[in-house]
């Protein structure tokens, strides 16, 4: 049983992980969020559950690390926005070898430029008290053989995480960042996420949430 | 909104005063059975039961003081009479005596070490038999022990050690299912206010980028995910709640 109510609160989810964007949707849906998905391809089944889910969510494709795809993502937003969730994406892994500027800039445009374009696209539609939450990954503190490129973007998330949050804090805005663990379900990490957009957490701000199971 | 701690069974040590208060109301609120220790405000113990939540089926006090054994093994019965078994506990009770190096007396460093980590191992140690599969242990640590204070050089260690207690217990206890986490509180306003000077007053408040101090309820609202299923996958962490500083 959850106790989160999120109903009449519109909420924005966008990112390039499938399965993290699916699951923010739907618990964002299921606690009474009207919800604009975006993901950069298609994904026919997650616009189908949030049809079953009932309401008028939106599914729409763009490459949020684009600002024009941001444009698109906006245009599907009707009036403020409440709530903002990014999710990079898994962080995959290349050898120092095989790191060539493309592969890295792929890897830092997916999650960093991502999150910065959407939450400044979004930034004017911002509702007072609205809760952005980016979901990142451990790797940036942990580390990993051959992950240096998603450790450097994760890592990054922390400070544009805590950067963000003095910056949008006096108007309100709180900015918390959930760092997932390898093998957690994206279920779990939308379970925090679910909190962290809620009022329950309006005393969390510029914080990171690390949902590893305690490994 | 639904309750969504019902039938859980939680322990709140210092649980009628500051944060504890909070916290032993909001659960109350959620549902749970709720024991609230305290050692010896049998005042504020009178004011926590007096709230409508406080239903008086399934919410008690106990006075006992933890720092001793015979305080423990007492808290320990009443847990054992009233709940059956702990599903939450929450170690919150701490004393809070800022003090210059230079000024800091031996018994004074040994009690802020004690009263604020050593105490909260033991309290855990004399419950572990009555804690249930699938539980949740959350220390109440402090937002300034990471970052540092003057005069708090006791205060923040023995805070600051939490986390280490935090990571390890929660590996422990891992395989029983129980997850173990620490939140840490900014300077936050209890029912007593804040007790602070004007000018002291304003400085931190212009510090705190959401422009208002932590109340003991955000704190308390923090506990409660961290004790509730919405945390399943979190386990060994140091969250914390203090407005963004």
């Amino acid at each position: 049983m959850t106790a989160i109510d999120l109903t009449g609160r519109r909420a924005l989810v966008v990112g390039t992980a499938h399965d993290a964007v699916r699951a923010c949707a739907l618990s964002l849906a299921a606690a009474g969020a009207t919800v604009v998905a975006a993901i950069d391809g298609t994904a026919d089944d997650l616009e189908r559950e949030l049809k079953e889910a009932g309401g008028d969510h939106r599914l729409v494709c763009a490459d949020v690390t684009r600002p024009d795809g941001v444009d698109v993502v906006l245009e599907a937003c009707h009036g403020a926005v409440d709530i903002v969730v990014t999710a990079g994406p898994t962080p995959g892994s290349t050898p120092l070898a095989e790191l060539t500027p493309d592969v890295w800039r792929r890897a830092l445009d997916s999650t960093l430029t991502a999150a910065v374009l959407v939450v400044r696209g979004v930034r004017p539609r911002l509702a007072a008290e609205a809760s952005i939450v980016h979901i990142g990954s451990t790797l940036g503190s942990r580390g990993e053989a051959g992950a240096s490129a998603g450790a450097a973007a994760a890592a990054g998330l922390v400070g544009l995480t805590r950067s963000l949050a003095k910056e949008l804090g006096p108007d309100g805005v709180r900015v918390n960042l959930v760092a997932a663990g390898p093998a957690v379900a994206a279920e779990h990490v939308a379970a925090v996420v679910l909190f962290l957009a809620s009022e329950r957490a309006r005393g969390a701000s510029g914080e990171t949430f690390i949902v590893d199971g305690g490994e | 909104m639904a309750a969504y701690l019902s039938g859980r069974r939680a322990v709140v040590t210092g649980g009628t005063r500051g944060v504890g208060r909070a916290t032993s109301l909001a659960l109350a609120r959620e549902g749970a059975s709720v024991l609230a220790c305290y050692q010896r405000d049998d005042s504020a113990a009178a004011e926590l039961a007096a709230h409508d939540e406080w239903a008086t089926d399934r919410c008690h006090a106990v006075r006992a003081d933890l720092r001793t054994a015979p305080g423990r093994a007492r808290l320990v019965a009443a847990a054992r009479e009233h709940l059956g078994g702990v599903d939450i506990l929450v170690n919150n009770l701490g004393t809070y005596r800022p003090a210059a190096l230079d000024a800091l007396s031996a018994p004074d460093l040994t009690d802020s070490l004690h009263d604020n980590l050593t105490v909260h191992i033991v309290v855990t140690q004399a419950l572990l038999g009555l804690l249930a599969d699938g539980g949740a242990v959350v220390n109440i640590g402090a937002g300034m022990a990471d970052r540092g204070r003057p005069e708090h050089v006791a205060f923040t260690a023995a805070k600051a050690g939490l986390a280490g207690f935090t990571r390890s217990l929660a590996k422990e206890l891992a395989p029983r299912g129980i997850r173990v986490n620490t939140v840490a509180p900014g300077v936050v306003e209890t029912e007593r206010g804040i007790d602070l000077p004007p000018p002291v007053r304003a400085s931190l408040l212009s510090a705190i980028p959401l422009r208002r101090f932590v109340t003991a309820t955000d704190v308390a609202d923090v506990v409660l995910f961290l004790a509730s299923d919405l945390a399943v996958a979190v386990a060994g962490a140091t969250v914390k709640v203090d407005g963004g500083i």
